[in-house]
């Protein structure tokens, strides 16, 4: 008995290996996996949730969203994704922080190993607390040349894009600021609310509710254009002071990507998927409510885009020092 | 729980590896930037990525010193060195038979679970090492006989050093070339010799209890992974760690059925 | 708007649900699989509340409101069947309950307090709900005096307090594996600057431990060796025909537990720590008010009971920073907030006008929720306890298996469970040697909290440590710390004696 059960077994396994090899089959056939690197609840866990939604009724299959964390810059989730096999179910819900993994050490690749599909990303500001003394920007730079060093600038941690654009604003107005890093957008805010930093640089998404509700006052998007929240008209830092066209804008770049090797007729469907999705009213409400620009971009105008952060942001971290493998090493052209 | 003396004694023990803990942390701190500039942030002592480090090194050690001392005072170092002196004239010593069973079950637990985890999770299919996990464990615990349970233990090391094997020459991969899944195959080999042969140990072992016995090993064993491993996978959606040939099949099934 | 209004939309909208029927067996479906999802080792409530919110993403988000906020006060609540029956903590939040709710277990008497535990959690849920409707503006405004050195006061407040509170042995024992724990949560990259910390190059230690396979090794794997070692067997319970729960107890312990959720509200609503420090708080705080602090950890039923109305008491908390500034005050609080945006509404100070009735619809759905949760736990109990009936050498296997994929499955990695194996046996050793396990998890719980938040402490204050005593709640917890080291030295009791016995003389 108990043997008759092993040797059915047995011949079951190999009929399935041999149903299994021979397969080009109308995709998708069965649910496609996406593995979100950042933590469940975050901008591109969100973003990747939604647009997987949309994409699940057009692709007519399940879409499991799963959260695989950890390691430098989602190194982990970033391995993960890339290492399970590329027949275009598996696809990678990233974000520009995810580009500096190579030099930091967590991923053996380039961006170049993806295709990306880029929804869009928030606007980074400069704020601060609703008691701060000053109101405009002029005021803050004045301030911050009287006294070099000592006015405290927070942003989540070093590397990240909101640190970047830190950079990138003591840069262009030669100032400098004394940078608290904290581990997230949240309590870098909220650190400005209790006063331990003077200003913040976080993306008009993460403090839109608190500048609508008056506790935070926005000085200047470090964007070429002005803003708008609920009526409230947000100048750009370009108008005074126009050498911060040199470094900036950089914007947050959230949405996913799927293997290059990956057959190309998934990839062509994800991409006919990716298109309408970002069409729908959806998809379109959640950008306008949270204060997200839609970029929708694919195919080479997404892959440029990340070559482009990728370079910048891995020269940046090699100047710092933060960075562990020299991005020459990687062929990461200088930007 | 032990005696107080007794625990003194280990008290004594574990504050000295403790404290080499205490000074390891520390001196791998000390290598870390103090001053200067790292990550774009301005160091100075307070902000070095050695400061907290440095200072459980130093509450560990503080607190081990403390742990030490009280301990010599209540005697503990004499007992410990009159330990051992008996240990060194007399190597014979023999430990009660409680002792000696109670350390060997802890072994074995500490071995099973090693090996599930570290041997085969990684390389077979997780519905079949479940499953070999749950045979072999309750086989060898379940029917309470130390006769059974010193051979089930030999058993499961003898087939995981064959594994050990298979993979150190490299015949687990040239395996797996020829046929995918011949790995799932060698773990099932083991689940069926292994179940044959505690199917004969019980039935010569406790003969009275042996049906009991012998279902209750199979029907759970085979009902946890049935259980578990769809609900995982297709409930929760969770990919699980090696999706060999067991698991390949469900998959058909649900893609069939859906 | 005015009480009565309030009230008003509060029972139209409990009415609502009640008479929906698929919203109903929506409620309860989900209060359901979150006590499932907490009583597995290694699935918490924020993994449930993860999960759920992909599949309710069609829904209304009244109805979507009603699912995860079901599985997360399920989640919460269901931890403590683990720690009860198996001694291992279904989640961090439980961790505290199974000191006292497994040796009631051993007493034959699981099911008091399984039942206890039930009502509790149920009572906590429900004033921590009175809390997010009366109080939410006022809690979040003392929430936010809370600056990095506060922050690090607290984290080092949880862990000496832990590390006093359960030390079987010498009291520098508990202290030890607290600062083990530290060490522990050390390792990685450092978040401030990203230097890597005691990896040895290894980039699996890159990203640092994750919690819960630490958690589920430390507790779960010495349980079973320990069980399997002894063969024994946790008493069988006796037989307990009333299923409702002796409301004498309750009514006995109400301090404990008015206290015990005011623990919890506070503690939820600062932002960053959750539901499993306010379970081990609120069990120091009803050590301390007690008469018999010596029968904690033997078994005490108001241990149990503060625990676990604190726990619950902290959803309320945690939704109050979540609702009224858009900070989630505790991980699965942050998942909901992910899940609020998904369905349009932005929680934050706005919420109040962009959507005026939204505080009142979750006080309602949380009241049901709790409803849900005491009516399926009371059902849910007479049968939990039949698992104490399946002989050890066949449960302990199958715990294992659930240990494996419990902690496998959170991020997926193979290397978190390489991590529980070493972790679980280092921590058999040391609770051999009569080391606590529980300040360890909490150190390395809150490890990250202290070390970030001293350092960036410093860095704003330019190295001084004057703020410690300038500022109000700095100072208040630094001397909580001073006084709980201090009260376990031989001088203080000494003192203490002759200034009772003074008093004592004066009166007579």
């Amino acid at each position: 008995m108990r043997k008759s059960i092993l040797i059915s077994v047995l011949i079951i396994t190999l009929i399935t290996s041999f149903v299994f090899g021979a397969a080009e089959r109308e995709y998708p056939e069965r649910d496609i996996t996406t593995v979100v690197v950042w933590g469940a609840g975050g901008g591109t866990d969100v973003i990747n949730r939604i647009i997987m939604a949309e994409m699940s009724e057009i692709l007519g299959v399940n879409i499991n969203v799963i959260n695989v964390t950890g390691g430098v810059a989602g190194s982990v989730g970033m391995n993960d994704a890339f290492n399970r096999p590329k027949d275009g179910y598996v696809l990678a819900g990233m974000s520009e922080s995810n580009v500096t993994s190579a030099v930091m050490g967590g991923f053996n690749n380039r961006v170049d190993v993806w295709d990306w599909f880029i929804v869009g990303g928030s606007p980074d500001v400069v704020s601060v607390g609703a008691n701060s003394p000053y109101n405009t920007l002029d005021e803050l730079i004045d301030a911050a040349k009287a006294n070099p060093g000592s006015i405290r600038a927070g942003a989540s941690g070093a590397g990240s894009i909101h640190h970047l654009n830190l950079l990138a604003f003591e840069n262009g107005t030669d100032t400098d600021f004394n940078f608290i890093p904290y581990d997230g957008s949240a309590p870098a805010q909220n650190a400005a609310l209790t006063g331990e930093v003077s200003i913040i640089i976080t993306s008009i998404a993460e403090q839109a509710q608190l500048i609508r509700g008056g506790q935070l006052k926005p000085l200047a998007m470090l964007e070429p254009e002005a803003f708008t929240v609920d009526g409230l008209t947000i100048p750009s830092s370009f108008t005074n002071y126009p050498e911060l066209a040199q470094y900036l804008p950089l914007r947050q770049s959230i949405g996913f990507a799927i293997a290059k090797e990956a057959p190309q007729y998934a990839k062509d469907k994800i991409s006919e998927a990716f298109k309408q999705a970002m069409e729908t009213q959806a998809v379109k409400d959640f950008g306008k409510n949270n204060f997200y620009i839609l970029a929708g971009l694919y195919g080479d105008e997404a892959n440029t885009l990340m070559n482009n952060l990728e370079s910048s942001f891995a020269w940046t971290l090699h100047e710092l020092g933060s960075a562990r493998v020299n991005p020459d090493s990687l062929n990461i052209p200088k930007p | 729980m032990v005696s107080k003396e007794k625990m003194r004694q280990a008290d004594l023990v574990t504050a000295v590896v403790l404290l080499i803990v205490g000074i390891a942390i520390i001196a791998h701190a000390l290598t870390m930037p103090m001053e200067g500039a790292y990550g774009g942030v301005a160091t100075y002592w307070y902000v070095s990525p050695a400061l907290f480090p440095l200072i459980i090194g130093g509450m560990i050690i503080i607190l081990c010193i403390v742990l030490a001392v009280n301990a010599v005072r209540e005697k503990a170092h004499s007992q410990l060195l009159q330990i051992i002196k008996n240990y060194r004239s007399n190597r014979n010593i023999s430990f009660s038979e409680k002792f000696k069973s109670s350390a060997s079950r802890v072994l074995i637990v500490i071995a099973y679970i090693s090996g599930f985890v570290y041997l085969y999770i990684p390389r077979t299919d997780f519905f079949l090492n479940v499953l070999l996990f749950l045979v072999i464990f309750i086989g060898t615990f379940y029917p309470d006989s130390k006769r059974i349970m010193s051979i089930g233990a030999m058993l499961a090391s003898s087939f995981a050093l064959l594994f050990i094997m298979l993979i150190v020459t490299g015949a687990a991969d040239f395996l797996n070339n020829i046929f995918p899944y011949s790995m799932d195959v060698f773990v099932l080999i083991q689940v069926a010799a292994i179940t044959i042969i505690f199917h004969k140990l019980i039935q010569q072992h406790q003969p009275e209890r042996a049906q009991k016995l012998f279902t209750v090993i199979l029907v759970t064993s085979f009902t946890v992974p049935l259980v578990l491993v769809p609900l995982f996978r297709y409930g929760l959606r969770i990919p699980l760690p090696v999706e060999g040939g067991i698991i390949s099949i469900f998959n058909l099934v649900y893609y069939l059925l859906r | 708007m005015n009480f009565f209004s309030q009230f008003g939309i509060f029972s139209n909208s409990m009415g609502a649900v009640l008479i929906n029927p698929s919203a109903m067996l929506l409620l309860f479906g989900s209060v359901f699989m979150g006590i499932m999802f907490g009583a597995t080792p290694g699935l918490t409530a924020t993994l449930g509340v993860a999960l759920l919110t992909t599949l309710t993403y069609g829904m209304t988000t009244n109805l979507a409101l009603i699912a995860l906020l079901g599985v997360y006060v399920g989640g919460v609540y269901g931890g403590s069947y683990a720690s009860i029956l198996l001694n291992i903590p279904g989640t961090a939040a439980s961790a505290a309950t199974a000191l006292d709710g497994y040796p009631l277990a051993c007493k034959g008497e699981a099911g008091k307090a399984l039942g206890l535990t039930t009502t509790s959690s149920a009572i906590g849920t429900i004033i921590g709900m009175l809390f997010v409707v009366g109080l939410a503006p006022a809690i979040s405004k003392i929430a936010l005096q809370f600056t990095s050195f506060e922050f690090f006061l607290l984290a080092f407040f949880g862990i000496i307090i832990s590390g006093t509170l359960t030390s079987p042995d010498l009291v520098y024992k508990g202290w030890i594996a607290g600062f083990l724990g530290l060490f522990l949560s050390v390792i990685g990259r450092d978040q401030l600057q990203f230097y890597p910390r005691f990896t040895f190059g290894l980039s699996d230690l890159d990203g640092g431990l994750d919690i819960v396979p630490v958690l589920i090794g430390a507790f779960g794997i010495p349980q079973i060796i320990q069980v399997i070692r002894d063969s024994q067997k946790p008493q069988e319970t006796k037989k307990f025909t009333r299923i409702l729960p002796e409301f004498k107890t309750i009514i006995k312990n109400i301090p404990t537990i008015i206290r015990s959720s005011l623990i919890g509200v506070g503690i939820g609503a600062v932002p960053g720590i959750g539901e499993d420090i306010a379970g081990w708080v609120s069990y120091g705080a009803a050590k301390n008010a007690s008469r018999h602090p010596e029968r904690f950890g033997t078994g005490e039923v108001e241990a149990v009971i503060s625990s676990e109305t604190a726990n619950n008491a902290c959803i309320g908390g945690a939704m109050i920073p979540l609702l009224s500034l858009g900070v989630p005050g505790s991980p699965p609080a942050a998942m909901l907030l992910g899940a609020l945006m998904l369905h349009g509404i932005q929680p934050g100070p706005m919420l109040a006008i962009d959507h005026p009735t939204f505080i009142i619809e979750i006080a309602a759905i949380l009241l049901l929720a709790s409803f849900a949760m005491w009516i399926i736990g009371i059902m849910l109990a007479k049968q939990v306890v039949n698992l104490l009936r399946i002989p050890t050498s066949v449960l302990m296997p199958i715990i294992a298996v659930l240990c494996v994929i419990g902690s496998y499955s959170l991020s997926m990695r193979i290397f978190n469970l390489f991590l529980m194996v070493i972790i679980g046996v280092i921590v058999f050793i040391l609770n051999e040697m009569g080391y606590p396990i529980a300040p360890l998890i909490i150190g390395v719980i809150l490890g990250p909290m202290a070390d970030q938040n001293l350092r960036r402490a410093l860095m704003v204050s330019e190295g001084s440590f004057l703020p410690v005593f300038t500022r109000p709640v700095a100072l208040l917890l630094f001397l909580v710390i001073c006084l709980t080291v201090l009260s376990q030295t031989k001088i203080y009791r000494r003192v203490l004696r002759k200034f009772m016995q003074r008093i004592s003389k004066k009166k007579t």
